[in-house]
């Protein structure tokens, strides 16, 4: 996709320019990752909410019980700045540093549920996937390590 | 979720309590093949404020001996950090 730079330093932040097919397959990941858990048994659901205590069941229940609604506000709030900074980045927009992050993180989110329903377990499973999915996670990969170079060499 | 620390009486001194430090929660992230290793350093520097060759460390034990343990303190504490660490879409655990 991209042949550009999507992501460079600038003093408010990240600027961020996307093109046409980026935006098309980036905005299309705050609605997978809301519909994460809206199927049974969903593999990706399990991946983004994995046991605390692996020895004690009920104080694992009682954590997601405590923390897990405001963990998926945090992550709801994540997709919208998502959202909003695909929508802006044609002509090019700056993210502050927490939409930065919090754009890593919904990339991040995405290969997470992704690699989950295509039951990535261990490394060798990549060698397995078909063409069409593993590009998909190696992009999402690729937008994550350039934007890890911009966010880290800070 | 808060942790009392034990409290122990003395041996020919019944009225008198010690407290004695809590054992210290222990903070585990686990390896999977899909965080990348650069993003994992990336959090725990800006989790825990770990210099990049801290971070690095740490990063490989996971990858290479399946887990690491990345901070540890009082139950409450330990708990937070899980919760940021699975906000940053790592398996964080935590234990004592």
């Amino acid at each position: 996709m991209t042949e550009s730079v999507p992501f460079l330093p600038d003093p408010g932040g990240v600027l961020v320019t996307l093109e046409e097919d980026d935006i098309d397959f980036l905005s299309q990941i705050p609605e997978f990752l809301a519909g994460v858990g809206s199927v049974a048994d969903d593999p990706a659901s399990a991946r983004l909410r994995v046991p605390v205590y692996l020895d004690d069941p009920e104080a694992s229940e009682e954590w997601w019980r405590l923390m897990g609604s405001e963990l998926e506000q945090s992550r709801l709030a994540d997709r919208s700045a998502f959202e909003l900074i695909v929508e802006a980045a044609a002509s090019g927009t700056v993210m502050s540093i927490p939409e930065a992050e919090a754009f890593l993180r919904v990339l991040n989110n995405a290969r997470l549920a992704l690699a989950a329903r295509l039951k990535v377990e261990v490394e060798e499973d990549y060698e397995r996937l078909l063409e069409a999915d593993r590009g998909a996670l190696d992009y999402l990969a690729g937008m994550q390590g350039l934007l890890l170079m911009v966010l880290s060499a800070r | 979720m808060t942790t009392k620390p034990l409290e122990t009486t003395r041996p020919g001194t019944e009225s008198e309590t010690d407290v004695v430090p809590d054992t210290p929660w222990l903070v585990v992230v686990w390896n999977d093949p899909v965080n990348l290793m650069e993003y994992v350093v990336w959090v725990l520097r800006k989790l825990f404020g770990h210099s990049l060759e801290e971070a690095t460390r740490l990063m490989l034990l996971v990858h290479n001996e399946g887990r690491a343990i990345v901070n540890d303190g009082p139950r409450e504490q330990a708990e937070i950090d899980c919760y940021r660490l699975h906000q940053h879409g790592l398996w964080a655990t935590v234990e004592q």
